[in-house]
């Protein structure tokens, strides 16, 4: 009896649910059709609108010569130097260089560089992204003759695993030794894979600010999720052959900014980056290393381990700027930094302070503490911002966009910067690169690479 | 009957991960604006911005909460489309938005045709309503921000 139930409504004909079958039907049909008109509506405008974006992140460096090089990517996206005899006014060809199947990353904080040794050395450093959002290895080229060859890349880092270490900067420092500074997620990695998802950590020490600012110091105790990256370092003593290990030089670095690197009245090298300070405060932090005595690792009871790699010195921390700029987003906007002549160091930077957004100037004592008025840059608009000296002479560089063109303007001062005046360099409607300094002797360029041409502007003198 | 009646809500475009990655150029934005009949959210983000994939995840969840009809639209700032599509639509951070774009010009020019004040920080977050003029967040929004985009009809 059951089973004829069953089978009742085969046997009394399709009409009966032929309606609701027909609904289902043209429901499904209705769901594809809009599904494919909604992707079908946006693909058609993208496919007819796209042109390739050309990437314009260059580095440029003098070699002792005083020929200047530049490096970067060309229309098909290859790597290629370039050099000029008489300061950019002419070029000679570029020249391709072989990286393999090396993909290279070239936006305006994370751009190709080169950098020249006393001995007739040359390297190329690049990040090259992995097959993760976020993550990078840093490759190198190592030239032994001065750049007219390079050798085939290879990964500066002993750790290789697959996450982030990218923003590299790199020189030499007066003892001819090769600095690598990178930021490197390793350790919020290790965090995450013990399943913390978030850590304890010492208290980090609170200088106290200097007069002017603003907000408590008061230090609110670990913190127990890991901020930001950290930033590791490398040395080399033979021009880029052989490398020390991967060295820690800070945790809870801001995550996307280039890191400034400057020489030291000792030889060494400064470097000014942006940190993510407790308890969420994106302010930069200042650390020396190099030009000391060179010490090994020590045991906790301080002696020396006879077998450990000779290395710099680390000099502490120190936090060098206190807009006290609360926030969880990324500005993408590195720090620079430069030797004064009187001592310290010229520093600018991008941050928003008491609600306003600038690029500003200001000095750095020895140990990188602040140390004067800080300074508004003289344009609401101005980003990216980079800073050179040559004895009394100091140059800031950096553009803005007003609406139609971009402005490469200066502000140079001839008194160590207690004074500048502002110059207009240069005006662009084309696409264009961050602006860099670089400096021969006591002379002090602006490059700034657009989609037409890589200008070479003096500054100084 | 109801497992067919299932599959049939699970195929309807409540949200469809996007599958390209449309032009932002300089007429983008304005004709964005325009064509709006339902609010949105836009998110202008970038490939190094580590902190930008939780911000969209948790717009999707709130919006998806608060104004389901809403749009959530991530445009990418420092990447071209064309250049690596598929990398961008592979990118799990960029599944949960309706609409995916990149820029396609000077970044500074798109920047300030945008918005004049803002300095190139991600995630840039504006809250529209049709006809009305964009408000804006620099980083992750409030659960206060969102309240009040949603309480506007």
């Amino acid at each position: 009896m059951v089973s004829r139930r069953l089978n009742s409504p085969v046997r009394q004909g399709p009409s009966r649910y032929a309606g609701g079958w027909l609904c289902v039907v043209a429901l499904l049909c209705w769901a594809c059709v809009a599904t494919a008109w909604a992707q079908h509506a946006s693909h058609g405008a993208a496919a007819s609108q796209r042109r390739a974006s050309p990437s314009l992140a260059v580095g440029a460096a003098f070699a002792p010569d005083g020929v200047l090089w530049v490096v970067g990517l060309n229309q098909a996206r290859r790597l290629f130097v370039q050099h000029s005899t008489d300061t950019g006014q002419t070029w000679a060809p570029p020249r391709l260089l072989d990286i393999g199947t090396d993909v290279v990353s070239a936006d305006g904080e994370n751009r190709p560089k080169i950098a020249f040794g006393p001995s007739g050395q040359a390297v190329i450093t690049y990040t090259q992204p992995l097959s993760r959002p976020y993550t990078g290895e840093i490759r190198m080229l190592r030239s032994g003759d001065g750049g007219r060859s390079f050798s085939a890349p290879f990964t500066v880092h002993r750790d290789r695993q697959l996450i982030t270490h990218r923003f590299e900067s790199v020189a030499f420092d007066a003892q001819g030794v090769l600095h690598t500074v990178w930021v490197d997620k390793r350790d919020l990695e290790a965090l995450k894979a013990k399943g913390a998802g978030s850590a304890r950590e010492a208290p980090t020490p609170q200088a106290a600010p200097p007069a002017g600012a603003t907000g408590s110091t008061r230090n609110r105790g670990p913190s127990t999720a890991y901020r930001g990256a950290a930033i590791y370092r490398n040395e080399s003593r033979d021009g880029g052959q052989t490398f020390g290990p991967d060295l820690k030089v800070a945790d809870h670095s801001c995550e996307c900014c280039r890191i400034a690197l400057a020489p030291t009245p000792a030889g060494g090298l400064a470097a000014l980056w942006r940190h993510v300070f407790e308890p969420n405060e994106r302010d930069h932090a200042f650390v020396t290393f190099g030009g000391g005595p060179l010490g090994r690792d020590e045991t906790a009871a301080g002696q020396a381990l006879a077998n450990a790699p000779l290395r710099a010195p680390v000099h502490a921390l120190v936090r060098a700027t206190w807009d006290r700029w609360a926030l969880d987003a990324c500005p993408h906007h590195g720090p620079g930094l430069a030797l004064a002549a009187g001592g310290g160091y010229h520093a600018v930077w991008f941050g928003i302070r008491g609600g306003v957004p600038a690029v500003r100037y200001g000095r750095l004592d020895a140990q990188g503490e602040p140390v004067g008025e800080v300074q508004v840059l003289p344009d609401v608009s101005a980003e990216h911002a980079d800073v050179a000296s040559a004895g009394q002479r100091t140059a800031i560089v950096w553009r803005s966009f007003d609406g139609e063109a971009t402005r490469l303007r200066a502000w140079v001062s001839g008194d160590d910067g207690r004074s500048f005046q502002l110059r207009e360099l240069a005006r662009s409607v084309e696409d264009n690169d961050h602006p860099r300094l670089v400096r021969r002797d006591q002379e002090v360029f602006a490059v700034w690479r657009t989609s037409r041409e890589v200008r070479v502007e003096r500054v100084l003198p | 009957m109801l497992c067919v009646l299932l599959v049939a809500a699970a195929l309807m475009p409540a949200h469809a991960a996007p599958r390209t990655v449309e032009v932002f150029d300089r007429p983008a934005w304005p004709a964005l604006q325009a064509g709006l009949t339902a609010p949105a959210i836009v998110v202008f983000t970038a490939t190094y911005c580590a902190h930008c994939p939780a911000v969209i995840a948790q717009l999707a969840r709130d919006k998806g909460r608060l104004q389901p009809s809403a749009q959530l639209i991530a445009v990418v700032i420092d990447a071209t489309p064309g250049d690596d599509d598929a990398r961008l639509l592979r990118d799990p951070h960029h599944r949960p938005v309706d609409r995916l774009f990149a820029f396609q010009g000077q970044a500074a020019a798109l920047r300030h045709a945008v918005d004049p004040s803002w300095r190139g920080i991600t995630p840039y977050v504006a809250f529209l309503h049709p006809g009305e003029a964009p408000r804006w967040v620099t980083g992750p929004p409030s659960a206060q921000d969102l309240a009040a985009w949603a309480r506007k009809r």
